[in-house]
């Protein structure tokens, strides 16, 4: 029996994996908003001037707005002045000079998390940014990838030593204006990832970010920024942890992505965060704004995301297709189980000539989960000769989970061609019935007809989060059948 | 743009004023021809009327059409209340109908019964047939029964104003071959007209009903259909908007399906300058079932919107719908259909597919398929494609000596027979009516 008990604690533990806290002293100011907490941030980051000006003009318009409630979301109100919009392990004033100097506990979380930040970083082949808390603690393969002239670089050191390009692009795919989280975000926004490519280079490895949230009562509001300029070629994956607690807390980040003539940006996120318990308590409030502005000719991005924890997700990769021929994608599992909701899915604006693009949407929603997709295809009068293709399917497992979509065609050109299939279901009884009688366990029959239905997604995630990806997906889904 | 929105719920806001204080006078001094027994029932719903008020800008539901000029239209024609359907040249419009054999016909003439240009109502076991002019006490209870429980802005308006309708009642087990023609003229005298039928299948009963609705000049039509279909009943419902081009006209039907019983619905469109049809149905017993086919067909400035619900409660429960657009110069069409699976109506089987045809630059169409769903046994699925006119189909009809505008109309005719057919058989003639219908417009149009 005693064997048998450690064998059940183990499976239970293994739901959230990361959900442990790193003891680590922190430098966190105490929660609320105002504009000396901005000029706080600021101060404390260093900033130019236009940075502080760009946080406040933010700051005075998110005042004047209310939180968005059309997305199929049954949100508990947020304090916003019950929240800390800075916390940072604490270190040296110089700051760590290589990882030698980096807190050993920390450089410990990472090993847990599985991210390569040390040695191991060069046989993985992938250079990390890791975001703890609100700051960037460590960036590897900074010379190697300077020697190619790739920026890759924590945010507040890009505010400092890129201000020209910063200013350039800083808010110019998701303006403080956008919308309600956005605004938060670029009042408050602490750090983030920034990347630039220039001009015909193809970035020699995969970026990543790691974003971990650490502290209590902490929001985390990180911004990343990527420019592929004329020509270049970027892949970039992020991907979040945060310890499991009983309170909710907040992520509302903005990315942005500038894809000038000629390039492409793939961007992968497998996005983790605390999901709660089985009965709703605590977990993450996933709000996120992403958006990639095609600007030239022939570019290209795609979005790529596996969404299996948090809470509650509100999060739309778009894609503004300016330029002619340019391409977007979008990619998506969406995992919900036990009491998690999420109102997720894309926009594609066509505004270009000649511009494809797909959308391939999987959800599954188990327990009492409530899983929405929305997503917009608008095509403008100046697309001529326009494609897209949507699919988004969905797989329900369980009699109270709820599957819901949500698709806008907006089409203003005679010569696009949009279509829209969905479909929702559930595992087939005959499916299951086929693999419990070639031997296979209920449980393993199930994640493979489930990682069956992803595959399509999964096939576009670089190797090593695709595998990390399924794991993900059999853990979510744990005890969601039968 | 803000500016704007504002500026539209305030003039939306001006005339419901309006409307209050004409509804106010009205209640003073009740005009002879309204049937007492309606009276409770319109002040009820003119309260739930003044309550919600015409829908906002922002309102998800009317996020593509914009209600102001009904609500201004309403307001202005409405103060000319009350108007008597006397027109003597109504029957004109009669006579491009549809040759159908022995169809029952009742016509009504802005909003009022006209017994000289319907069939004679005779006492038949089993159908009948009461316009609320002439009901009884005991028929004015059954249409009260029957009123929409949750009625929206639109339904309340026209409850408030009610003044004439048609209670169709088919008896168990009667199956009535006749086709029931409805046909609403709105003779183009400034008249808020608020068509009303209710419709009462009984149990195994059989019925077919058209709703037509033609009018002249700058009418204004807010038509509400109220359907109950008993269990193992079967209704074919078909409902013709042919309106003039400058009329706005706005159409709820809200439909309840028992257990094993049949809806089938055909909406065609052809008319209208602003047109919007709310067909809500709830599928409350098991088996029941619910096909739903649409068309329209629109050019110049002309908007079309069909916002369709489906409420799927009990289990095993299937429904269909298939609509279609064709838009050419600068029309705007809207399609928004939702799937609705409640908790518990395992079994459901649910298809929704819409195709649009865009045929000029400048033509425009918004399209949203909505899935709810709250169960997981259950096999949904929704389709949407928009585009233009095949160009490898236009490429053999041309190779094969045909001009390039009759290969057009042959492409785009094609697309509509779809839809069309599924009338063919219930009634040729009326198909046939339907084609003569579109081929006059097909020129215009392709």
């Amino acid at each position: 029996m005693p064997a048998k008990n450690s064998e059940v604690k183990k499976l239970v533990d293994k739901k959230y994996r990361h959900g442990f806290v790193t003891d680590i002293g922190s430098d966190t100011i105490p929660p609320g908003l105002n504009e000396d907490v901005i000029r706080l941030i600021s101060r404390k980051k260093d900033e130019p001037q236009f940075m502080l000006d760009w946080r406040l003009k933010a700051y005075r318009h998110w005042v004047t707005l209310r939180e968005p409630d059309w997305a199929k979301l049954d949100i508990d109100p947020i304090d916003y002045q019950d929240i800390s919009y800075y916390s940072a392990p604490m270190q040296n004033d110089d700051g760590p000079k290589s990882l030698d100097e980096v807190d050993p506990k920390l450089l410990e979380t990472y090993e847990k998390l599985g991210i390569p930040l040390h040695e191991r970083a060069a046989l993985a082949g992938v250079a990390v940014d890791a975001v703890f808390d609100s700051v960037s603690v460590t960036t590897t393969f900074r010379d190697k990838l300077a020697d190619a002239g790739v920026i890759f670089c924590p945010f507040s050191d890009a505010v400092k030593d890129y201000p020209e390009l910063v200013e350039k692009y800083l808010g110019s795919v998701v303006p403080y204006r956008d919308n309600f989280f956005a605004a938060l975000n670029s009042a408050v926004f602490s750090d983030g990832s920034f990347v630039y490519i220039p001009k015909g280079v193809r970035c020699p490895m995969e970026l990543s970010t790691y974003f971990r949230i650490n502290e209590a009562k902490t929001g985390q509001f990180e911004r990343t920024l990527i420019i592929a300029d004329e020509g270049s070629h970027v892949s970039y994956l992020e991907g979040c942890t945060a310890p499991m607690r009983d309170e909710n807390q907040l992520h509302a980040a903005v990315v942005e992505l500038v894809i000038l003539k000629e390039a492409e940006i793939k961007y992968s996120t497998v996005q983790n965060w605390y999901p709660g318990d089985e009965e709703g308590r605590g977990g993450i409030y996933n709000f996120v704004t992403k958006r990639a502005d095609c600007r030239g000719t022939n570019s290209k991005v795609s979005w790529t995301q596996v969404e299996a924890g948090s809470a509650i997700t509100w999060k739309y990769p778009s894609c503004v297709l300016r330029g002619e021929n340019s391409v977007g994608e979008f990619y998506s599992v969406a995992v919900t189980n036990n009491m998690q909701q999420a109102d997720t899915g894309t926009k594609m604006l066509h505004i270009g000539a000649n511009s494809r693009s797909t959308i391939v949407s999987k959800g599954i929603s188990a327990g009492h989960a409530q899983q929405s997709y929305r997503g917009l295809v608008k095509i403008f009068p100046t697309a001529h000769n326009t494609r897209n293709h949507t699919q988004c399917d969905s797989l329900l497992m369980g009699k109270h989970s709820g599957a819901h979509t949500f698709p806008y065609m907006e089409i203003k050109n005679p010569t696009a061609i949009v279509e829209h299939e969905a479909t929702t279901s559930k595992i087939a009884d005959d499916q299951l019935f086929y693999c419990r009688q070639r031997g296979l366990s209920e449980e393993d029959a199930v994640n493979m007809i489930v990682n069956g239905f992803c595959k399509e997604v999964f096939r576009e995630l670089p190797m090593e989060f695709a595998v990390e990806a399924q794991a993900l997906l059999n853990v979510s889904l744990e005890g969601a059948v039968g | 743009m803000k500016k704007n929105i504002q500026d539209r719920d305030t003039r939306s806001a001006a005339a419901l004023t309006t409307i209050e204080a004409v509804f106010k006078k009205l209640q003073a001094e009740p005009a002879a021809d309204i049937p007492a027994w309606l009276q409770p029932t319109r002040e009820k719903a003119f309260a739930n009327f003044r309550e919600t008020g015409f829908p906002r800008a922002k309102d998800e539901d009317w996020k593509y059409t914009n209600l102001t000029s009904f609500a201004e239209r309403s307001a202005a024609y409405l103060s000319n209340q009350p108007l008597a359907a006397t027109n003597k040249t109504a029957g004109n419009f009669l006579t491009d109908l549809p040759e159908t054999e022995n169809e029952i016909r009742i016509v009504f003439v802005n909003g009022l019964h006209r017994p000289d240009l319907s069939t004679a109502i005779k006492p038949d076991s089993g159908l009948k047939l009461t316009p609320y002019s002439t009901a009884d006490s005991s028929t004015s209870e059954e249409i009260l029964h029957q009123q929409p429980a949750d009625p929206n802005v639109l339904i309340a308006l026209n409850t408030a104003f009610l003044a004439d309708g048609l209670a169709v009642q088919v008896a168990n087990d009667k199956k009535v071959e006749t086709p029931i023609h409805v046909v609403f003229i709105s003779d183009g005298q400034p008249c808020a007209t608020q068509p009303r039928l209710s419709i009462d299948i009984g149990f195994n009963a059989h019925a077919f009903v058209i709703q037509h609705h033609i009018s002249t000049g700058e009418s204004l039509t807010n038509a509400v259909t109220s359907i109950n279909c008993a269990e193992q009943s079967q209704l074919l419902f078909v409902r013709l908007q042919n309106e003039s081009d400058e009329s706005i006209h706005v159409a709820n039907q809200v439909v309840r399906v028992a257990t094993d019983s049949l809806f089938t619905s055909i909406g065609i469109d052809f008319g209208g300058q602003l047109a919007r049809n709310d067909l809500a149905v709830d599928l409350c017993g098991e088996q029941a079932r619910a096909n739903l086919y649409g068309l329209f067909m629109i050019n110049g400035q002309r908007h079309v919107d069909n916002h369709l619900q489906i409420d799927h409660h009990a289990a095993h429960t299937t429904s269909q719908e298939n609509y279609r657009g064709i838009l050419s110069d600068t029309a705007r069409g809207v399609f928004n259909g939702k799937i609705i699976v409640h908790a518990g109506a395992d079994g459901t089987d649910a298809q929704m597919s819409n195709r649009n045809l865009l045929l000029s630059e400048r033509a425009e169409i918004n399209t949203k398929p909505e899935l709810e769903i709250y169960t997981d046994d259950i096999k949904c699925a929704h389709g949407a494609t928009t585009g233009q006119l095949d160009m490898h189909a236009m490429f053999y009809l041309r190779a094969r000596g045909i001009p390039e505008a009759s290969a057009r109309m042959m492409l785009v005719s094609a697309f509509a027979q779809e839809i069309i057919d599924h009338l063919r058989s219930a009634t040729p003639a009326l198909a046939d009516y339907l084609n003569l219908q579109m081929n006059k417009q097909l020129p215009d149009i392709a």
